[in-house]
């Protein structure tokens, strides 16, 4: 679905803000959120977002129940399997849902010089205004997000026009700028059509049109998954050094652990539509507490050490629509026991007192059984599992649907 | 490899995965207008054509004093030059004219698409020569070459009508066919065929022939169509002999007898008019709405 | 045919006189277009013995799936030679023919478009074991369907048997695949980014797959794949065989290449690959190229394809002439190296 979505909405696959200063909704709906509890650093703060559709066979729970904290300057990987609603949760964020789709409950909140607004509760105009003000969405397939028959330079002063930079030659300077920034040649590919650039090319591009507003927080869908090795590295660089330059907040969807372990601040793994364990990446790369990241990091095969046998994650990726009883993970945990298919666990510190909701500072993951869990992984003797293989049971279970 | 039982053999289920196939067709034909009321359409004219004729006698007693009379209770289409009901013509008429049109669809089809898909796959000098002879046949104009042709063939027997009509009928579906197949074995699936060494035969028409069926069901709509035009037309231009009773013929004999003159004779003309052309576009809606359920292009929404 | 046996293949390995299954010989693949001549795969060489894995490693438009493609015998390479068991393909008739066909399959990469969504899982692998003999009776095809089905570790097989590709996962699909492959009792398999579309998971359980049979059946594979730490846990008791615009440049064991890679551009890749361990892949030093431009395949660089990028040019060189794939310090260039680590490289060449 994620490249789709980006052709559905119409051509351009980046959102980025109109000028920086209008603030156009009323203080009427600055009231249903309580800013003073924010603390100053976090820009997105979200708590419960819920979002469903419908499809023939029934609802899709997408999203279930996602709370976190976004701080400025951070960024946060949501890793997970196609189909775990990762970006489905971040369209969320911007409210690019597809039609069908509902959030249903939940709050995203947008701070910015100590005045928030829960996104999801203003009206149509101040959410475009609001949405394209401070974040900005790049979309997984850079070339279908692009429209073919304009130039790069066109393509980006549309976007500055739509947003109230009037001015055709401030916008031209600035696209420029911006292409310089993501180490293009400026002038010659502001003046290519889309085709005439390779992928990391075209990826690079949208990068900068997202920065052409000036957002504090852009979201990237699979920003590397469609490119070579090399220019992938390039890409991974340049938003290391872009962030460390502007302080944006980045949002990196990916399936790709090993991006994670490149970029972010905070990992969060999302399974089943919710995110079960999320903290520092060093947190979920050393000190795992989900059977699923466990299960995750034993699955990725790396080039340095000895060699060692990998073990996948067992059986088949949920089916949203029809989620086990209890925990969602228990039909390809190696930990369950009857009170997992009791109860759905919640999302908790994994440090008793902690805080447990994710964001800076703590780790938090949504198992009866994280310590053990957490007590069993050991990254480099990662030896005692004998082989593989696709869960009996688990397939049978699926084939009996 | 343990204990594997002697399985039921797996013959049964492509039979019931066709019949599941035609049962999800005819619903999404059902859901859209333009598809039920042709399929009702022709549906009705299959039972008006060979069931209809067994409830309703074939009028033939000639019955002076009542030549050329409109519509009435008595003669629901109103009579003939001769006093003869033509509703029980119109009943009696249809089956001649569809046997020929499924026949020559038949046919039509069966050449099209075996020489078409072989023409596809196989590519090469037989590819050419298909292709050539194709090209002949479409070149030369068909009504007239019908026309001739039937000044030295008599076409006294609707099957052979029907074979006359598909030998000229089959090349443009041909080379539709050829033009599909051509892209459907770039396909992965086809490339691991081949790598299987499953052979030509297997190749085309096990794997490429059934994603066809909506193409080919719609091909065959088309053809049937085409083929009641012509026959029609041949049988109104009096160049086919005038055995037998069908709407043709009723058509060609009303018209001779100057029924269009006559203010009475207006049900006797209309009524073979106005089935051809009720069957037709049942067909063309059928046909229509057949593309729109196979050609993904054509859906709407979802 | 012997004769070329000899002269191809010099292996005075451990494996002894194990001659090779399959070899290509200096094959290319140059496809004529309105804009110029695409020489897709310039003289690649490369041999596996009965049950070797080797893999072949490079990014898009490398060339590596076309030569796959031309290892299964799919494509007729426009110069030079693919032998199977020591004779030349394009040789082969009747029977020796179809032992080829049957004895080198391929599982593509892309497995919604390799299964034909029309048939049953259970039509999909009777129609090879019949086809060819390997089961009497639609019965008999069907009993072996769920043992394939069973050794591929899609269980309960009589689940599958009857199921429709829509009705099973990327995963699912690609042991089909599989499945289909060895129906006819393949040698070698030709594995094109096997897991690529299946979700990260269960990847390696479909590698594990693909080691089992590789253990147990004795099946040879060539991996196809972009991604080297895939490439090094699959082949690790094999070979690894870099690909860069058409030419291999490097050749070597799995294990030894990936720790100590030779060429400029294996070490480019290794450098820039990030690794699912933040403290390492942060370390990491970079190789850092001169130009991020690939080729385009219409216009190779002159000499060493990879001069433009190589942070290792030398003028006067790398630019002239095409270096040979060969064991550094020997002057013989191999067109195997079953055992040795074969670099095509002038500057390391000359060590």
């Amino acid at each position: 679905m994620n490249g789709t979505v980006a052709s559905a909405i119409g051509g351009t696959g980046v959102f980025a803000p109109p000028s920086r200063f209008r603030l156009p909704w009323s203080s009427a709906v600055d009231a249903r959120v309580d800013g003073s509890k924010l603390p100053k650093e976090v820009v997105l703060s979200v708590r419960d977002l819920t979002v469903a559709y419908r499809v023939r066979r029934g609802m899709v729970q997408a999203v279930r129940k996602v709370s976190f904290d976004l701080r400025r300057g951070e960024t946060l990987a949501l890793i997970g399997e196609s189909g775990s609603g990762k970006t489905t949760l971040a369209l969320a964020l911007v409210r690019l849902l597809v039609r069908a789709a509902k959030v249903t409950d939940g709050t995203v909140v947008y701070q910015r010089d100590g005045r928030a607004v829960d996104v999801l509760r203003v009206g149509s105009d101040a959410l475009r205004h609001y949405r394209w003000n401070e974040c900005a969405m790049v979309f997984q397939s850079a070339l279908n997000a692009l429209n073919p028959v304009l130039r790069v330079r066109e393509q980006f002063i549309d976007v500055a026009r739509a947003h109230g930079m009037t001015n055709r030659a401030t916008a031209v300077a600035r696209t420029l700028e911006l292409l310089k920034l993501v180490q293009l040649d400026a002038e010659r590919v502001a003046g290519s059509y889309p085709h005439e650039l390779s992928g990391g090319m075209r990826q690079r591009v949208l990068i900068a049109m997202g920065l052409l507003l000036d957002p504090q927080v852009i979201i990237l869908d699979e920003p590397t998954t469609a490119l070579d090795i090399l220019t992938q590295r390039t890409v991974i660089d340049l938003l290391r050094r872009l962030k460390e330059e502007r302080q944006f907040a980045l949002i990196l969807v990916s399936h790709d652990l090993a991006l994670a372990a490149e970029l972010a601040d905070q990992v969060a793994t999302v399974y089943a539509g919710r995110i079960v364990e999320c903290g520092s990446v060093a947190d979920i790369f050393y000190r795992p507490n989900h059977p699923y990241t466990v299960g995750l990091l034993n699955a990725v095969p790396t080039l340095s050490g000895d060699f060692r046998s990998l073990v996948s994650v067992r059986g088949q990726p949920p089916d949203l629509i029809d989620l086990p009883r209890g925990c969602s993970f228990l039909p390809r945990c190696p930990f369950g026991t009857p009170e997992c298919e009791r109860e759905d666990p919640h999302l908790v510190s994994v440090v008793p007192g902690g805080p447990s909701i994710p964001g800076a500072g703590s780790h938090t993951a949504a198992c009866f059984h994280a310590p053990t869990v957490a007590k069993g992984f050991s990254r480099r003797l990662q030896t005692e599992q004998g082989d593989e293989v696709a869960s009996p049971d688990a397939s049978a279970k699926r084939g009996a649907r | 490899m343990s204990e594997t039982v002697a399985l039921p053999p797996s013959t049964p289920m492509p039979g019931m995965a066709t019949v599941r196939a035609f049962g999800r067709t005819v619903l999404a034909l059902v859901r859209q207008p333009a598809g039920a009321i042709g399929l009702f359409g022709v549906v009705f004219f299959l039972l008006l054509a060979f069931v209809g004729p067994s409830f309703v006698l074939l009028d033939v007693k000639t019955k002076l004093g009542k030549e050329y009379q409109l519509p009435s209770s008595e003669f629901l289409l109103g009579t003939d030059y001769q006093g003869r009901d033509v509703f029980s013509q119109i009943v009696h008429g249809g089956r001649d004219i569809i046997i020929v049109a499924t026949t020559t669809a038949l046919i039509t089809t069966a050449i099209a698409v075996s020489l078409g898909a072989l023409a596809g796959f196989l590519g090469g000098w037989f590819d050419t020569v298909v292709l050539a002879i194709a090209d002949i046949i479409l070149t030369i104009p068909q009504f007239p070459l019908l026309l001739v042709l039937a000044t030295f063939v008599r076409l006294n027997n609707i099957v052979l009508l029907g074979v006359l009509l598909a030998a000229l009928g089959w090349p443009a579906l041909m080379r539709a066919i050829r033009s599909q197949v051509l892209s459907l074995r770039q396909r992965d699936y086809i490339e691991a065929a081949r790598c299987l060494d499953l052979g030509t035969g297997h190749i085309v028409f096990q794997q490429i022939l059934p994603s066809m069926t909506g193409y080919i069901a719609i091909s065959f709509t088309l053809g049937m169509i085409n083929a009641i035009f012509l026959q029609v037309g041949l049988i109104f231009l009096g160049l086919v002999p005038l055995s037998g009773n069908n709407w043709g013929v009723m058509l060609q004999l009303a018209w001779v007898r100057g029924a269009i003159f006559i203010k009475g004779g207006l049900g006797y003309i209309l009524s073979p008019v106005v089935a051809i052309s009720l069957l037709q576009l049942s067909l063309i809606m059928l046909a229509r709405s057949l593309e729109e359920i196979f050609n993904p292009r054509l859906r709407r929404g979802n | 045919m012997t004769a070329v046996n000899a002269r191809s293949v010099d292996s005075p390995t451990s494996d002894g006189s194990h001659a090779p299954l399959i070899t290509l010989e200096n094959v290319r693949w140059h496809v004529p277009t309105p804009r110029g001549l695409v020489k897709a795969v310039d003289g690649v060489s490369l041999s596996a013995r009965d049950g070797e894995i080797v893999c072949l490693v490079g990014e898009s438009g490398c060339g590596k799936t076309t030569t796959g493609k031309i290892a299964a015998g799919l494509l007729t390479p426009t110069s030079g030679r693919v032998l199977y068991e020591g004779r030349d393909i394009s040789s082969l008739r009747g029977d020796d023919f179809n032992r080829f066909r049957r004895g080198v399959q391929l599982v593509h990469q892309d497995p919604y478009a390799s299964i034909n969504p029309m048939h049953t899982v259970g039509a999909t692998l009777s129609a090879p074991l019949r086809r060819h003999g390997f089961a009497g009776s639609s019965s008999a095809a069907r009993t072996r369907a769920a043992e394939l089905l069973d050794l591929v570790d899609l269980t309960p097989s009589k689940d599958f048997l009857d199921k429709y590709p829509h009705q099973l996962s990327g995963g699912q699909r690609q042991r089909v695949a599989i499945a289909r492959a060895l129906t006819v009792e393949p040698r070698f398999i030709v594995a094109d980014e096997p897991v690529s579309m299946v979700d990260v998971s269960i990847r390696i359980s479909l590698l594990n797959t693909m080691l089992r049979l590789q253990r147990e059946l004795g099946t040879g594979f060539l991996f196809i794949t972009h991604d080297l730490a895939l490439a090094r846990y699959f082949a690790w008791g094999g070979r690894i065989g870099v690909m860069y615009v058409g030419r291999m440049v490097e050749l070597g064991l799995a294990s030894d290449l990936v720790a100590n890679p030779q060429h400029p551009y294996t070490r480019a890749l290794l450098s820039a690959i990030p690794e699912a361990d933040p403290e390492l892949t942060r370390r990491k030093t970079r190789v850092e190229l001169r130009s991020l431009e690939i080729p385009s395949l219409l216009k190779l660089p002159s000499g060493c394809t990879f001069h433009p990028r190589c942070p290792q040019f030398e003028t006067g060189l790398c630019e002239v002439s095409v270096p040979q794939l060969r064991a550094p310090g020997s002057t013989v260039a191999e067109l195997d190296s079953s055992n040795v680590h074969a670099v095509a490289c002038h500057v390391v060449a000359r060590g």
